[in-house]
């Protein structure tokens, strides 16, 4: 052979073998990708027998029940441990290898009219809590199942989550080290280092005001009517509190924590004033940034009743480039299907709408609903998150609030999608909202409230792309409360007092981010 | 006589104070300003729009560099909104007219 022929013949061979490295690399980390957060000990059956039968049960696992059973699992199933309080037995079956032999095995077993059952023998884990302060007092972690889901994934490093909003607290202390930072923009410089359009970008960008200070800003607190209080004023709290929920720092020792414990914050500040308002051409400048300037996800807990067909326009763009949108439905209890709210309404694949229930799985009595309209529901009510506190002369600490509205159930999920967007990058934002509606715990009464039929579940999501499996019930902490029940936990009321209640009525017509809660500093 | 008069006088003025209430304050001359976006074609400079929409309105802002033919203008016009975007529409090189409506934190 020549020596072109030889070196042609080396150059395809290490071509070849590259690619079939790369391959099986490939197939190993979507292997790693797949993996279930419940597993169980490969090859092993739990099997027990009904209460009626024990009474005589030693006399037939000895008179060859036990053998029957064995020839059922192949060559080589053994007992490996008698299970003597509920009257069981561990075997043993190296040779159900696959999913399916298992689920054939556990069929014919469970057709046994003396076996009370036959399942897998699940591990279970510890629940990643975080041992972050106020944890305890946030319920709706526990709803969702957050805890186990987080076994499987708690982060998502690398996703970036534009809060298009009031506005983000970017020196609070449980979201400081989560605030996006442009890498391609020297700051205070005076130049649009990175030619987006945008000079000193670095921390995002304010729409409403038109400058490079997304922060939340000391307003005048909202009267009746959204006018501005002639005397009160405060921080605006609304944006602060979605992007912690989104994904305030966990394990910190400081406040709560967030749905993704790590993540990007891209603070886009679009409304302002007493009750948060802002205008159409800075919501869809915001988004176009946000996806130029490379968001995985956006969170809009914001809305109106008029629709905008360049709004929508600038929405589907978005999602066309990758981007996952999602929107709170809507705070005027009705139906979206007949009156609706935008942009959570409007009909496009990828846009998530999210409707708010309560800590007992109920549609909260301000949220929009649509059972064609909006996908499903989280937890709205009684949110507490990060908000900052004090008064400007000194400068915002950091503070948290819980707060009630479907901008509070939209962050929710928005972190669900930062969390699903790590785990399974090859997923378009149709296939995550896809997703979601099948991973949510059905609740009728959100039957016909919602598509999905029920509120997220995190660990569904998160482990639903082989069959479903049921969570493990342990460590559980935080009690579901019935309606009537004082909104105490933790010794700290939840609910609404007089202060709070007085508050509300003169808050905004449109319920923005409702203040229910006792401020926690 | 001159009694009914005074209540005749009394009741008139206090159904203008309260129907000057109830209407609130005068409008100013050519209805209050509204913002609408407007998309253009490709290629019309801030200058031509200007010209495009001397009488119709004011052209106070392109949306940025990243949808150069996007921009607001501001209306002063008594006209509903329908009307105003029918108006607009018909403009040369007009492509979208829509109101630049507020949008709120829930």
């Amino acid at each position: 052979m020549s020596k072109v022929g030889l070196l042609l013949r080396n150059t395809v061979s290490t071509i070849a073998f590259i690619f079939g490295a790369i391959f099986c690399i490939s197939l190993a980390l979507e292997a790693k990708a797949e993996r279930l957060p419940y597993e169980a000990v490969p090859g092993e059956i739990i099997v027990g027998l009904k209460s009626e039968k024990r009474a005589n049960s030693s006399s037939r696992w000895a008179a060859g029940g036990t053998m029957n059973l064995l020839s059922l699992l192949g060559e080589d199933a053994k007992v490996v441990r008698n299970l003597s309080t509920i009257d069981g037995i561990v075997i043993s079956a190296p040779a159900l290898r696959t999913d399916e032999e298992i689920d054939q095995a556990l069929t014919k077993l469970n057709a046994d009219a003396s076996i009370f059952s036959a399942e897998r023998n699940y591990l279970y884990y510890a629940d990643q809590k975080p041992a972050d302060p106020y944890v305890s007092k946030m319920w709706f972690l526990n709803t969702i199942s957050a805890y186990q889901a987080w076994r499987k994934r708690s982060g998502s490093p690398g996703i970036v989550v534009a809060v298009i909003d009031t506005g983000v607290q970017l020196n609070h202390d449980d979201l400081k080290d989560r605030i996006w930072i442009n890498p391609r923009e020297i700051p205070n410089n005076g130049i649009d280092d990175d030619r987006n359009g945008y000079i000193d970008d670095v921390k995002g960008w304010n729409f409403f005001g038109g400058n490079n200070n997304p922060d939340a800003e000391y307003v005048a607190k909202a009267t009746r009517g959204c006018k501005p209080h002639p005397t009160k004023r405060l921080y605006e709290n609304h944006g602060t509190h979605v992007a912690g929920t989104i994904g305030a720092s966990a394990n910190n020792n400081v406040g709560g924590t967030g749905i993704t414990h790590d993540v990007r914050i891209m603070a886009l500040k679009v409304l302002g004033g007493p009750c948060g308002a802002g205008r159409t051409d800075a919501i869809f400048e915001a988004i176009a940034y946000a996806t130029a300037n490379g968001a995985q996800v956006i969170n809009l807990s914001l809305g109106s009743r008029r629709a905008s067909s360049l709004m929508r326009r600038e929405i589907e763009a978005a999602i066309r480039a990758g981007v996952s949108v999602v929107a709170a439905a809507g705070n005027s209890a009705v139906s979206n299907d007949v009156t609706p709210h935008f942009p959570a309404a409007y009909p496009v694949d990828g846009l998530v709408s999210v409707a708010a229930t309560d800590s007992n799985d109920v549609l909260a009595k301000f949220s929009n609903y649509g059972q064609r309209t909006v996908d499903l529901a989280a937890p709205g009510v009684n949110i507490l998150n990060t908000v900052p506190a004090g008064t400007a002369p000194n400068g915002a600490k950091s503070g948290y609030k819980a707060l009630n509205g479907t901008s509070m159930a939209a962050p929710i999920v928005a972190g669900s999608v930062a969390l699903m967007r790590a785990e399974y990058p090859k997923l378009s934002p149709a296939d995550i909202e896809a997703r979601l509606l099948r991973a949510v715990d059905p609740v009728a009464g959100l039957k016909s409230s919602v598509r999905a039929g029920g509120r997220l579940n995190l660990a569904k999501l998160l482990g639903e792309s082989r069959k479903p499996v049921t969570p493990p019930k342990q460590g559980t902490t935080t009690k579901v409360r019935t309606p009537s029940a004082p909104r105490v936990i933790d010794g700290i009321r939840l609910g609404d007092g007089p202060t709070e209640r007085k508050n509300r009525r003169n808050s905004a017509p449109a319920k923005s981010g409702e203040i229910s809660g006792k401020s926690l500093y | 006589m001159t009694k009914s008069l005074i209540k005749v006088a009394i009741a008139a003025l206090l159904l203008l104070v309260i129907g000057s209430q109830l209407i609130g304050p005068k409008p100013e001359p050519g209805g209050t300003p509204r913002e609408f976006i407007v998309e253009v074609e490709t290629g019309i400079d801030r200058e031509q729009l200007s010209q495009l929409f001397q009488g119709h309105g004011q052209v106070i802002k392109p949306l940025r560099s990243l949808r150069p033919n996007l921009h607001v203008i501001s209306v002063r016009d008594p006209a509903s909104d329908t009307e105003i975007i029918a108006k607009l529409m018909r403009l040369p090189g007009i492509l979208t007219v829509e109101p630049n409506s507020e949008v709120r934190a829930q």
